[in-house]
């Protein structure tokens, strides 16, 4: 009785072998195939459709995507106006608010009526004092002492009679107590 | 002018002349396509597209001699996008199941053969240095010395390289078999 020998596994074909039988199997249709009359079916379309593009008349991509871009913006800037307008009342009033805030159309300061543009603070006690005491130079008329006219001082005045004179100006309208401390000073010297 | 002309002929001629040559290697160029994507229906819309693209940068080959190298690195750059492009139509199927039809192998016993289909699949998970030099070796027929040219890397990479996918893809096929059993 013949003995069986035992079942070992058939080791199967190598990678090789199998990559050489897809590759015949999948030429053989591709050799069948209409590779060659797609290929320049395909080639002829590409060429006659770039000889289309350079006709003159004929927009690029870029310059369409230009319009495009020119076109969105401009519907954008109508719906932002159209809602501004809705919400302050008129087109106008948008752009005179625009135009009010904008550095480039700020009118100039010179032109402007005192005190709308460069409004100062308030005036502080020590301000306050000093215009209180000088409002009498501009509202009376000017006297060393009441009663008595004042000569404007020669270009010859010497430095000591100009202090002397305005000491006497400075007493005249009673701003001693607001130049106390120079008077003091003068005295000490 | 009329010397202008005739050198606009002439190079268009002789683009025309390296275009037909490259035409010639259409087989070569198909067999690394379908090693490259492991599909008949696949590699015959890829080397369309490797065959447009080369028609229209034929005025870049500066060196003709290269022409090989060139067209072969276009239809591996060509393959690498089309993997790229499956990769990401796996992930967002609406961006390219449109227009995309599936065509039946012409090689169904190839297909139905389990192992057969473990070394495609083998070869579609090899790294891309491997797969590269293997595809172009075992697919595309090419010698050492062109591979070397076409990857610009030196010979002895590409011995070890083909070395390593073999082993690599032999190792795989096993493992799966294993599952299997």
């Amino acid at each position: 009785m013949p003995t069986r020998k035992p079942e070992t596994a058939k080791p199967g074909p190598s990678p090789e072998t199998i990559v050489k039988n897809e590759i015949d199997s999948a030429l053989s249709a591709f050799r069948a195939s209409d590779f060659e009359a797609r290929l320049r079916g395909r080639i002829r379309a590409e060429s006659e459709r770039s000889g289309r593009s350079r006709r003159p008349g004929r927009r690029s991509v870029l310059a369409w995507a230009g319009l495009i871009l020119v076109l969105v913006s401009g519907v954008s800037i109508g719906v932002w106006i159209r809602s501004r307008a809705a919400r302050t009342g008129t087109v106008l009033a948008i752009f005179e608010a625009a135009l009010a805030r904008s550095p480039l159309f700020r009118p100039n300061p010179a032109d402007e009526p005192a005190g709308r543009f460069q409004q100062t603070a308030s005036p502080g006690p020590l301000e306050q004092t000093i215009e209180r005491a000088l409002r009498p130079l501009f509202q009376e008329p000017l006297a060393a002492t009441p009663g008595e006219r004042v000569s404007p001082a020669p270009r010859s005045i010497t430095v000591e009679e100009l202090d002397r004179k305005i000491g006497e100006l400075i007493k005249g309208y009673k701003l001693e107590l607001f130049f106390s401390e120079y008077l003091k000073k003068e005295e000490d010297v | 002018m009329r010397d202008k002309i005739r050198t606009m002929e002439t190079s268009a001629g002789a683009g025309s002349k390296t275009f037909e040559e490259l035409l010639a290697l259409k087989e070569t160029v198909f067999r690394i396509c379908l090693g490259y994507v492991q599909n008949y229906a696949d590699a015959e819309d890829l080397i369309q597209d490797v065959y447009l693209k080369a028609h229209r940068s034929l005025n870049g080959l500066s060196n003709p001699e290269l022409g090989r190298e060139w067209l072969f690195a276009i239809a591996r750059n060509a393959c690498i996008d089309h993997r790229r492009k499956d990769r990401l139509g796996r992930l967002l199927p609406f961006l390219y199941e449109k227009g995309r039809e599936r065509r039946q192998d012409p090689a169904p016993a190839v297909e139905r053969d389990e192992r057969a289909q473990a070394l495609k699949e083998a070869v579609r998970n090899l790294p891309e240095k491997l797969r590269a030099v293997f595809v172009l070796h075992t697919y595309g027929g090419l010698s050492y010395r062109e591979i070397a040219r076409s990857l610009k890397i030196k010979e002895g990479t590409v011995m070890s390289r083909l070395n390593r996918a073999r082993t690599g893809l032999e190792r795989r096929m096993k493992d799966n078999a294993d599952k299997k059993a």
